[in-house]
């Protein structure tokens, strides 16, 4: 079985697109705190070497304004995604986890939009997605 | 395993993204796990004749793609953000790499303490510059092998005709390279390391004494063996070697892309704001740095 794994974390490797994430997300965030993000997209920081999605979120009765680490720009770009298509205003769902400071970051992992696009956010792993 | 391969492939590359390549779990025929495709590899690349450059060289150029992450060189399993994977070190018997004990005793707590070099931005130093999270590309030139790295713009110029290093007092993130042919074969002796990268994210280290000899041999058209020894009598109780596949990125278009990794790094804001520091290296984390 651990072989399986090895192998199979190989073939990711060799067949996805390399996600820039430099860094140990364990250093920043917290495996044990997953978490769901509601909001209205206010701004998307399309830069190196991780991107950020901004969302105003709605906590007991006042407006939290989230910071949701994604992939690099480059990674993205390479999955085909591009700044336009995240429109300021969107309607977005997100997961990910909490950063270990207990400010309002988080590391994400996926997002969905209104519309129904699910995109992989591609942040959690320096090589692709995470394997539970 | 097929099914698993194609899960992966979905997953890292839902929404409107480009068809990926169909999955190859070995490269040259050979498994990927180091110490199997050591034994396979070298073998076999004695009987493959390289494409050669015009100057006659074997022709490496072209864009590559690492067999397994660099989070963690040492065998392990999966965890947050990270993908499990093998031991890349090949001739230890415990496959870990061969620490001293007090230098053992650093690497326990290294992550909990410093910041990782490379979420820093700076350069990934050798050999985790072939290992490090981006794409290569190697260009070749008469009595040159220019190595490229997409993650922050890391670079390295090998002169093939060899010629001694840089004096001792010069200190450099990516360290000195010097290059020769041995047959098929580049070799790489690299020196004059400022000690300041990691092998990896999970804080392995070396001290600025060390000395990596690469090499690099084609295994067929597609695929490279490279191999680094590492020799660093300040740190561990042995020279030890670490063996990883390169293989060729075929995809049509491809090209490295600007990564100015400075730009937006809040990686460095959030890992100081829990109490991590910038890696001094591992001589002035004992003392008595140069």
């Amino acid at each position: 079985m651990k072989r399986l794994s090895w192998a199979v974390a190989g073939i990711a490797l060799l067949c996805a697109v390399p996600v820039l994430a430099h860094h140990s997300f364990s250093a920043e965030f917290d495996a044990t705190k997953p978490i769901t993000l509601k909001g209205k997209l206010t701004k998307m920081d399309w830069v190196n070497p991780h991107g950020w999605l901004y969302i105003d979120v709605a906590e007991d009765g006042k407006v939290v304004n989230w910071a949701i680490e994604a992939g690099s720009p480059n990674a993205l770009l390479r999955r085909g995604l591009r700044q336009t298509d995240f429109p300021i205003g969107s309607e977005l769902v997100i997961d990910g986890y909490r950063a270990k400071n207990g400010s309002p970051t988080a590391n994400g992992t996926t997002v969905k939009f209104a519309d129904g696009r699910n995109f992989f956010l591609g942040a959690a792993s320096e090589g692709t997605t995470p394997q539970k | 395993m097929k099914t698993i391969a194609a899960v992966l492939i979905f997953t890292a590359s839902a929404g409107h993204a480009a068809a990926q390549a169909p999955a190859a779990a070995t490269a040259a025929g050979c498994p990927l796990e180091p110490v199997k495709f050591h034994a396979c590899a070298l073998p076999k690349a004695k009987s493959f004749n390289p494409p050669r450059t015009p100057d006659g060289r074997p022709d490496m150029q072209g864009y590559w793609e690492r067999a397994f992450t660099s989070q963690d060189i040492e065998e392990h399993g999966a965890g947050f953000g990270i993908q499990a994977g093998p031991s890349l070190v090949i001739d230890t018997p415990d496959r870990k790499i061969p620490y001293q004990p007090w230098a053992l005793d650093i690497k326990k707590d290294m992550v909990d303490r410093y910041i990782s070099p490379l979420a820093s931005c700076f350069p990934p130093g050798m050999p985790r510059h072939v290992i490090a999270p981006a794409s290569h590309q190697i260009i070749q030139a008469p009595g040159y092998v220019v190595h490229l790295l997409e993650y922050s713009h890391s670079y390295r110029v090998i002169p093939t005709a060899a010629g001694a290093h840089v004096p001792s007092p010069v200190r450099l993130w990516q360290g000195d390279s010097r290059g020769r042919w041995e047959g098929n074969t580049l070799v790489v002796d690299v020196a004059n390391s400022n000690g300041l990268t990691w092998f990896d994210n999970a804080g392995n280290f070396f001290s600025d004494d060390v000395h990596v000899v690469e090499r690099f041999t084609m295994v067929d058209a597609d695929t490279i063996h490279y191999e680094a020894r590492i020799e660093d009598p300040k740190v561990y109780t042995r020279p030890w070697t670490m063996v990883s596949a390169l293989v060729r990125n075929k995809e049509p278009g491809y090209e490295l892309l600007e990564q100015a990794c400075h730009e937006g790094n809040r990686a460095v804001e959030g890992m100081q704001s829990v109490g991590l520091k910038p890696y001094p290296g591992v001589t002035n984390i004992r003392g008595g740095g140069r």
